[in-house]
């Protein structure tokens, strides 16, 4: 339609010209508003005010009974002399290093796996992808089990000579298991990622590489692992930010403990608020998880826009 | 000749098992679970662990499961959320989605950036205030507080907005020298043709509505309108019955909240696969 067409030429317009398309716009977005006004009206009021709401309340005390009152920036000094906070974050810092470090090496090996030519393919994938579809919630409770001390784990460990552990109950394995835990359920996922990302690598390449005498490894440490960093780094970010709201693992498991060695900021988040009823304060953690959120994506976007250079 | 055939017979065989035990290690929890359901109670947790037990398959499980919670309830209870949040998704986000690709005002590119910049707020920091609004606006213990909320979605206007974009521009203006209304070409003409998108944002959105526990956790009060993994909760942390976990129930409740997901899963394989990688992969 020509009316499209006038848009790009605003400034030669007489004044006349430039009032039919001030008119022309008022009415684009008369009929775009029909569209876009649900949206708009559902996310202001359940996405935005939320979330401001959310910075205001960090400011005050709402105590169960008596009144809400405002307190300034007390809430964010508690939280840095929180030691929960801080024993939070060191836990979900151990938990993201085991978590990234395992599923990385399970999944390029999966992924490279999945990439050969192999039969009954539609039913491996199924498999692979089954803990990822499955809620947290089974999970958690399926491993509670796995973890317990009749439980699969241990029968395992038996079987190879190793003493039974306590998993979720020891201070020092909690985390660990955790992360065991997380990295069964990723691996098959983040390896149907990574396998996306080795088939965008062009078969030219290896091609090319052969003829001038490449040998497989050369070919892989040259080609395939510097190619498949954007996907890596992608892998690592999502990962990252996901670790970071580590809630339900928490929650149904281990209720933060054995000595505060598995809680998370979300799930110290929950507690303060639904448990203590200190709402404010816990308005205050989520603005820390925010803030992390916002850190990550950022330092992501530095460090992936500084590969994509080919 | 026959040697270097032999060897890589060998090494793919390999690379084959290899894959094969990683599936089985990926299932067997799972499986594991749902055999359970079907094991008297005091054979769940026996060592060593086992698929099947003595006195397997029994119902029984199930029997004194459905004396305790209305197990129907609850399945038809998640079924509605989950399929009234799907239907809401995608009828919302498809006209977000339409305004953004085949309709022209100011500030719509820095409206779709604005949409996906959003995707960073983290759920537990809007938690807290959005059960003052859901008190606030009568949706507090009802499944209003459930969906509607729920109905924006950037990931879906993103997926949608992708496939929109693949239709050529004629499409739409042909019907508008019809004269068509917008609303009619979007639901007439575009969504027809937009089915893949579609599909990919309902399942996604349907496992999620299906899976979803600490939201309902918070909004829904009674009883009657617990969903699946509300009524899982209750029977694991022991609410229902006593103190002590009956692992047979929990098992059998774990069973039917996952399985029709995993037969969603093997219907729409490639669907789910699609949404769940889209979501990585966007960038």
């Amino acid at each position: 339609m020509a009316a499209y067409a006038i848009t790009s030429s605003r400034r030669n317009l007489s004044p006349e010209g430039r009032g039919r398309l001030r008119q022309l716009r008022m009415r684009q977005l008369r009929i775009a508003s029909v569209f876009i006004l649900p949206y708009l009206v559902l996310f202001a009021i359940f996405g935005l005010y939320p979330a401001a709401l959310a910075v205001w309340m960090s400011f005050f005390n709402w105590p169960p009974l008596g009144d809400v009152q405002f307190i300034g920036i007390d809430n964010f000094r508690e939280l840095l002399r929180d030691e929960v906070v801080g024993k939070s974050i060191v836990n979900i810092a151990y938990f993201l290093v085991m978590d990234i470090t395992g599923i990385l090496l399970l999944s390029t090996l999966i992924a490279l796996a999945m990439s050969v030519q192999l039969p009954f393919k539609g039913l491996v994938r199924v498999m692979y992808f089954s803990p990822a579809v499955t809620s947290m919630l089974v999970v958690s409770i399926i491993w509670s089990w796995i973890f317990s001390p009749n439980g699969a784990l241990n029968y395992l460990i038996a079987m190879v000579g190793i003493r039974e552990q306590k998993w979720l109950l020891d201070p020092d394995l909690v985390m660990p298991s955790l992360a065991l835990m997380n990295i069964w359920r990723g691996a098959g996922f983040y390896a149907v990622i990574i396998l996306a990302g080795l088939q965008s690598i062009s078969r030219e390449l290896y091609e090319a590489a052969a003829i001038d005498g490449s040998s497989g490894w050369q070919s892989f440490w040259k080609i395939t692992i510097p190619l498949l960093m954007p996907t890596i780094e992608l892998v690592i970010v999502l990962m990252t930010i996901w670790g970071f709201l580590l809630f339900t693992e928490p929650y149904v498991m281990t209720r933060g403990g054995p000595l505060d060695r598995s809680m998370t900021l979300a799930y110290h988040l929950y507690r303060q608020s639904f448990q203590f009823w200190r709402m404010g304060y816990g308005a205050a953690i989520g603005i820390v998880l925010l803030v992390m959120a916002f850190a990550i994506a950022l330092i992501e976007r530095r460090v992936i826009g500084q590969r994509v250079d080919f | 000749m026959r040697e270097a055939r032999l060897y890589r017979l060998l090494r793919l065989g390999t690379v084959w098992l290899a894959l094969a035990i990683g599936a089985l290690i990926s299932f067997a929890p799972l499986l594991w679970m749902m055999m359970s359901a079907f094991k008297p109670t005091q054979y769940v947790l026996a060592r060593p662990p086992s698929f099947v037990s003595p006195g397997w398959p029994t119902l029984e499980n199930f029997r004194v499961l459905s004396g305790q919670i209305n197990i129907a309830g609850a399945f038809a209870n998640s079924v509605l959320v989950a399929v009234a949040t799907t239907a809401g998704v995608l009828l919302v986000n498809s006209m977000m989605a339409y305004a953004l690709t085949q309709l022209d005002f100011p500030g719509r590119e820095l409206l779709f950036n604005v949409i996906l910049a959003t995707m960073l707020i983290p759920f537990y920091l809007s938690m807290i205030p959005l059960f003052v609004i859901v008190r606030r606006l009568g949706l507090f213990d009802n499944f209003g507080g459930l969906i509607i909320p729920a109905l924006t979605s950037p990931f879906a206007v993103y997926v949608i907005r992708q496939y929109f974009l693949t239709h050529p521009r004629e499409i739409c203006d042909s019907a508008r020298v019809d004269g068509a209304s917008e609303l009619a070409i979007l639901f007439q003409i575009i969504l027809p043709i937009s089915k893949p998108a579609l599909a990919v944002v309902a399942v996604t959105t349907f496992q999620g509505a299906w899976n979803d526990f600490l939201w309902p956790l918070i909004v829904i009060q009674r009883k009657e309108l617990w969903t699946m993994p509300l009524a899982l909760i209750q029977l694991f942390q022991g609410g229902i019955g006593g103190q002590v976990i009956r692992w047979g129930q929990v098992m059998v409740m774990s069973a039917l909240s996952t399985l029709p997901i995993l037969i969603l899963f093997l219907i729409f394989q490639r669907e789910f696969v699609a949404g769940l990688t889209a979501g990585a992969l966007k960038r």
